[in-house]
């Protein structure tokens, strides 16, 4: 079993389903915050735990409710303190803008996935590389000479490639030097380049046409391939 | 005629429901598992609320990120000694009413406790909690991509640990 399986297998507390109703205390610290009738749930809400029971409620039903609570804090706003009572010992960060890829290494599921994903696609011959420690990961980066390119801005004839140095990891790439290679690359720190991900982010060039590695069952599109001078494998 | 006040503040509560309703079961989550009490998790839960429901009326910008630092300050204000995992998860099991854990999952828990903290934090945050790498990055203080450089670095110590015969560790 993989990591991420054998951690989740003894997760104390398992995630909530996406339909999971809030509980009765949940939905009574709502109502004391925001009004005593209950708001809704938008329609653009992805999960709201009232979608199926509370949609048809408008939010108008409690909007004497908030206005009342939100119109204390305008006037806080515009003639007191805006950050409230300060009695909460908790802080956080600035605007926290979430994210929607899990922490872990996105898979593609399709062509226009993957290639959507790199932000440049080129054909490149790999070269030597030098190891380096990133946050104490054996990290290898390479020049690659570009070939042909199929999308994104080439920022000259070769890029900086780092990736994670082969056998250093569950899940590393494999490039031998001098090969050619079609290259998925996402920007990476310092203008660097990093493939968009160790399976599925190289593809080797073999008798013209794109080989994909084992794991990748995802091929690349005729454009793509065009525009790099290939053909289908 | 409605008011720009009333609209504005009818617009902000649909915003904090919205986000009330998609968050508050993943941050209460998030809570019990570290402190090992379901009433106590909704507790601390209602306060990491109330401070975004002020922050929000003060006019300031709140994201799911920031609901579980705020969550991370709370749990460090009250929960000084985290216990062992192998003992919070019994705690959790006994709670809910669950049967003990198998042997393999001690062996799992056991590794996981062995682990650096940063590892241990890291693979909780994306393995137990599903949080995305903006999330994980800004409760460890890091940006995304440190997020994968550190899951892949945990990962990796994860797999020494759990292999580890118990006589080496």
């Amino acid at each position: 079993m993989r990591v991420k399986g054998l951690i989740r297998s003894v997760n104390p507390v398992p995630p909530p389903a996406a339909d999971q109703d809030l509980s009765a205390r949940a939905e009574g610290e709502l109502a004391a915050l925001v009004g005593p009738e209950g708001p809704v749930v938008s329609a653009g809400s992805a999960s709201g735990p009232w979608r199926s029971s509370r949609r048809g409620v408008l939010l108008g039903a409690v909007a004497c409710g908030v206005v009342l609570a939100v119109g204390g804090a305008f006037l806080g706003l515009h003639g007191g303190s805006p950050s409230g009572s300060g009695s909460h010992r908790a802080s956080g960060p600035g605007i926290g803008p979430g994210g929607s890829a899990m922490a872990d290494e996105p898979s593609y599921g399709s062509t226009a996935e993957l290639e959507g994903a790199a932000s440049l696609i080129v054909r490149a011959r790999v070269g030597e590389g030098h190891q380096e420690s990133v946050e104490g990961v054996d990290t290898t980066v390479a020049t690659a000479k570009v070939v042909a390119g199929a999308k994104g801005a080439i920022p000259g004839d070769s890029v900086e490639v780092a990736y994670t140095t082969p056998g250093t990891g569950p899940e590393t790439t494999s490039f031998t030097s001098g090969k050619e290679y079609v290259l998925l690359l996402d920007k990476g720190p310092g203008g660097r380049f990093v493939l968009v991900n160790t399976t599925q982010g190289w593809y080797e060039v073999r008798g013209n046409a794109p080989v994909a590695g084992k794991d990748n069952h995802v091929g690349l599109s005729a454009g793509v391939r065009k525009a790099l001078g290939l053909h289908p494998r | 005629m409605e008011t720009l006040k009333a609209r504005s503040g009818r617009e902000l509560a649909g915003r904090f429901t919205d986000l009330y309703a998609r968050e508050q079961p993943r941050v209460c989550a998030y809570v019990h598992r570290r402190c090992g009490d379901r009433g106590a998790a909704e507790e601390l839960t209602a306060e990491v609320f109330r401070t975004a429901w002020e922050r929000m009326t003060g006019g300031q910008e709140v994201g799911s990120g920031w609901l579980f630092v705020t969550a991370r300050n709370l749990l460090s204000n009250h929960y000084r000694s985290v216990a062992r995992l192998t003992e919070l998860h019994r705690t959790v099991a006994d709670e809910l009413g669950r049967a003990p854990v198998s042997e393999r999952d001690d062996a799992v828990l056991d590794a996981l406790d062995r682990l650096a903290p940063a590892h241990r934090e890291v693979l909780l945050l994306s393995y137990w909690d599903g949080l995305s790498a903006t999330e994980a990055g800004e409760v460890l203080g890091c940006g995304a991509s440190a997020v994968w450089v550190r899951l892949h670095r945990a990962r990796k110590a994860f797999r020494a640990a759990y292999d580890l015969p118990e006589e080496s560790v």
